[in-house]
């Protein structure tokens, strides 16, 4: 109870800290909706993005770090020193707020096209 | 022929992280590698004669690094060369596209960021008891260079090498991109 007070308290800093987010961070995030490791992350990325992202490993390190810093991800298990994370809810938050931010550049930018 | 270089306070005349790569990569081209950094490896860097060889290597300072860290480097196919203070120096062969592990511009950022506070850190506190013991009196010499030279000299050599530095935390690639 107490730790969601504190998370809920720190929200709009947090806002503040990942609004807007780079692609990377947004990608990253948009990953770990699945349980997933660095490398994993990485792979999904290239998927995604068909080559054009491929994020490099201290990238992924420090982003992860990160997030994981702020309470936007949280890892769940270790295997062989391989950490897998996962999206929390205050991440999944952010990440929804990211996204409708991206919309609305989208539409906004649409009659140009 | 010789098979053994030894390179002194290479990390001082590379002060730049991007620089410090771009060096040691020029350097296994031409068929010279290291096969161990340490401690004091930037003061004294061995090379030894191999074959040329195309490796990308990679400074990355991590003064606390999670458990998790070396693995996930190890996983994308980088080989660690060694840890000099709380530097890491990675390496990763390549042919054609040579390999990033700061794959975008705010973790190069990051990256620099880090290298900058902790020289601050580590060259900072240090000369500035001695001078200030020195300049209020005690003007010991030795051997017809006075100490309060020496210790300007480390102060003004520990600021530039700093600022040099600091100037250069959006720098990505050499620093004749600035």
């Amino acid at each position: 109870m107490i730790y969601q007070k504190v998370i809920f308290l720190d929200i709009n800093k947090i806002r503040k800290r990942f609004i807007p987010m780079s692609e990377t961070m947004f990608y990253i995030l948009l990953s770990l909706q699945a349980e997933r490791h660095g490398y994993g992350i990485m792979q999904h990325v290239k998927e995604l993005t068909e080559n054009r992202i491929v994020l490099g490993a201290g990238t992924i390190y420090q982003s992860l770090s990160k997030l994981e810093g702020d309470g936007l991800i949280v890892s769940t298990k270790e295997i062989e020193r391989k950490k897998l994370y996962i999206i929390t809810d205050l991440g999944r938050q952010i990440l929804k707020e990211e996204a409708s931010r991206i919309k609305e550049i989208y539409q906004n930018a649409e009659g140009l096209l | 022929m010789k098979t053994k270089k030894v390179v002194w306070l290479s990390a001082f005349k590379h002060v730049i992280p991007a620089d410090y790569e771009n060096w040691l990569e020029e350097m296994a081209l031409q068929g010279w590698n290291i096969d161990r950094i340490g401690q004091w490896s930037s003061i004294r860097l061995v090379f030894m004669r191999t074959p040329p060889k195309k490796y990308r290597y990679v400074y990355d300072i991590q003064p606390n690094p999670k458990k998790d860290y070396r693995a996930t480097y190890e996983q994308f196919g980088w080989e660690c060369v060694g840890i000099m203070a709380s530097c890491f120096i990675w390496r990763k062969e390549y042919s054609d596209e040579r390999p990033e592990a700061f794959s975008d511009m705010q973790s190069i950022k990051d990256r620099n960021k880090r290298v900058v506070r902790a020289s601050s850190v580590s060259l900072f506190p240090f000369p500035f008891p001695f001078s200030f013991r020195i300049y209020n009196g005690l003007d010991y010499v030795c051997g017809g260079i006075s100490i309060i030279d020496y210790w300007t000299y480390y102060t003004v050599c520990s600021v530039s090498f700093i600022v040099r530095r600091h100037r250069s935390i959006s720098c990505v690639g050499n620093a004749k991109d600035l």
